[in-house]
């Protein structure tokens, strides 16, 4: 694992070369919100910001993505398959987005049905991450059994030193190569890492540890799966829906969630059926042709939501679906607190516990 | 219709074929022959080919299994195959017109172009089947999955015992598949077929009540049998506890799910029973398996 120490000088120029051969996604400014989204100069690159709002799930799984081109002009219609194109590098990507993109990774590409977009996409992604340089107050990846250090599922890792320059960790043989085309481009300011720092980066990289491991000090998702098991008729959900306006934003922010909806659009002899998100909070997204809802009413939509994040998803591949970024904390409007919800399971396994047990 | 010994056993897996040219490419496919099945005219049954495919050996399905279904741009739509594997000429969907793809489907005549996505989902236990006595129970449109499998069974005779099948509608204008529930199948060997509608009308001379109620009736004794039943959530709820009386365990309940579904493939995520998906765990499950579920179902 090779160790380099680059300058913010010499990371902007590397950021500047990646420019021209590939979509660069980074933590940028818009709109005065923190966000990840595509940027055309290594000036937008703000790897210093808190944690960005709307996630790096975009790289791997647009908002909006077209399947399939039609021409229905002729007598018989002429469909095609879309592939995505081209090459991406996603920079600053923080650890709770590599944990995301490995739980959609379970769901796009494990199994008989590989999804060919997604699996485009990720093939021809570069994944530079970054050590968080801060933590937040609604940050609980610790929770989940990694930190803001854990550089897992990147080619690369960054951390930001004390003095301004960056550790660059080579993670894989793509961020290998990535590396040494650096080097035979000669970028002024990437230089090898001394002994200093590479135990500067392991200090910094304790720090941000500990001020995880503080903010998630309350959080545990020990007897969660087991005690929503046991909870599915409880009046909690019927309560918690009593707050929840169904707007959706947990979902739209959430690094997770990958459920999707299929439309269609014509425009004359012209049609294109294109995937875009969804969310189960919202009430058509169960609703049938003939009128029909399994889901009527936002208790049933909520618990849905919060049993495929902490029950659902672990028992069919055996792990949450949630990561513990914090942003659905954060964001939501009534306050609804997944957090909150993990620690009335868990509470529900320990009273179930105590009866089965004595 | 053409049948083919050769097809009555497809050997090849199916899911684990993958898709050929992309997971969301439908096959073309065309519309062959339209048949209206209900008087108010909001059930059709649509024959339908794929292009360049021959059903059987490139396109291998099990009864219970379920396409999707497109109408290029319109959109697509996931229905039962409601003919038998047995067919090799032709599939069959037997759709109501209720959304807007199903709505513009029922304006659609022979040699229109369609897309085709499968075949998809798990199917009817054809083969633990076998030697067993099977009831069937359909509500309306429910009748359609059954469909597959009562075909199945009958073009495979010797190999299942003795058929039953309650099959009810609204009105008689509602009854689908009427040459099949009123002159193929009771013609069959050892088949029964009990219909009723939940009103008659002046030239009806049938039997008049509710399925459940049917069933209640005639009382079909669970031993070495397995019941299959699809209809409306209404029915299935009562039809379930009719036959719990009658003293069919968990397991002897087979039945057959519906909810809306985007992708078909396990990726979209509206499907979901608990953690299962309809569209690839299902939609074919026993009541002992949907009890261990949470989630909402019929």
């Amino acid at each position: 694992m090779a160790e380099k120490l680059v300058t913010s000088e010499g990371l902007f120029t590397m950021v500047e070369k990646l420019l021209g051969r590939a979509q660069v996604t980074a933590p940028r400014e818009e709109n005065g919100i923190a966000v990840f989204g595509p940027v055309n100069s290594a000036g937008q690159v703000e790897l210093d910001g808190p944690l960005p709002v709307i996630p790096e799930k975009s790289v791997v799984f647009p908002q909006s993505e077209t399947l399939l081109r039609m021409d229905l002009g002729g007598e018989v219609p002429k469909v095609e398959a879309v592939e995505p194109e081209g090459e991406q590098v996603i920079l600053g990507v923080r650890p709770c987005g590599l944990q995301a993109f490995a739980r959609l990774d379970r769901v796009f590409l494990e199994g008989a049905f590989v999804d060919p977009q997604y699996r485009r996409r990720r093939d021809h992604t570069l994944i530079i991450a970054l050590t968080c340089p801060t933590v937040k107050r609604s940050c609980f990846c610790r929770a989940f059994g990694y930190g803001p250090s854990d550089g897992s599922g990147a080619d690369l890792q960054l951390t930001r030193l004390p003095g301004g320059s960056f550790h660059l960790e080579t993670l894989t043989e793509r961020g290998g190569e990535f590396v040494a085309e650096m080097e035979k481009e000669g970028i002024a300011g990437l230089t090898d890492a001394g002994a200093e720092a590479g135990s500067a980066a392991r200090a910094e990289k304790a720090r941000v540890e500990r001020l995880a491991e503080r903010s998630a000090a309350a959080v545990s998702t020990e007897g969660v799966v087991e005690g929503l098991d046991g909870m599915y008729d409880d009046p909690y959900w019927a309560q918690l829906a009593e707050r929840c306006i169904s707007c959706g934003i947990c979902t739209y922010l959430c690094p997770t969630c990958h459920c999707f909806d299929i439309c269609e659009k014509a425009r004359g002899p012209e049609a294109e059926r294109y995937r875009c998100w969804d969310t189960c909070l919202f009430s058509n997204y169960t609703l049938m042709a003939g009128g029909a809802n399994p889901r009527p009413t936002v208790r049933e939509r909520l618990r849905n939501r919060l049993y495929h994040k902490l029950n659902f998803f672990n028992h069919r591949y055996g792990e949450f679906l949630c990561v513990g970024c914090g942003r659905c904390v954060e964001h939501c409007p009534t306050n609804i607190d997944i957090r909150k919800v993990m620690a009335k399971a868990a509470a529900r396994s320990r009273a179930q516990g105590v009866s089965v047990n004595g | 219709m053409g049948r083919s010994e050769a097809a009555a056993r497809p050997e090849a897996a199916v899911s684990d074929a993958g898709p050929a040219a992309g997971l969301y490419l439908p096959s073309p496919a065309t519309i062959q022959e339209v048949r209206l099945e209900t008087g108010a005219a909001d059930v059709r049954t649509f024959k339908v080919t794929l292009d360049g495919q021959e059903i059987g050996k490139d396109f291998i399905y099990r009864p219970g299994q379920c396409a999707m279904v497109s109408v290029f741009g319109v959109g697509e739509v996931m229905l039962s195959l409601s003919s038998s594997p047995t067919w090799t000429t032709h599939l069959e969907f037997s759709v109501k017109n209720a959304g807007k793809v199903t709505s513009t489907m029922h304006g659609l005549a022979p040699g229109a172009r369609l897309g085709v996505r499968g075949p998809l989902g798990n199917w009817f236990p054809y083969e633990s089947l076998q030697g067993k006595d099977l009831l069937f129970v359909g509500g309306g449109i429910g009748l359609a999955p059954l469909r597959s499998l009562i075909n199945y069974v009958i073009d495979n005779r010797d190999r299942y015992g003795k058929v039953e099948i309650i099959y009810g509608a609204r009105s008689p204008q509602d009854l689908c598949f009427k040459s099949e529930i009123f002159e193929t199948w009771p013609k069959a060997p050892d088949t029964e077929v009990f219909v009723t509608v939940d009103r008659g009308d002046a030239d009806w001379k049938g039997k008049e009540g509710f399925v459940p109620a049917y069933l209640e009736e005639l009382a079909p004794s669970p031993v070495g049998k397995v019941a299959v039943i699809c209809g409306p959530p209404i029915m299935i709820k009562f039809v379930l506890q009719g036959l719990e009386k009658l003293g069919y365990s968990d397991e002897q309940v087979i039945t057959t799910l519906e909810m809306r579904m985007k992708c078909g493939v396990g990726k979209c995520g509206r499907c979901n029973i608990g953690h299962k998906y309809v569209c690839v765990d299902g939609p074919v499950f026993n009541l002992a398996q949907l009890r261990a579920l949470k989630g909402e179902f019929v």
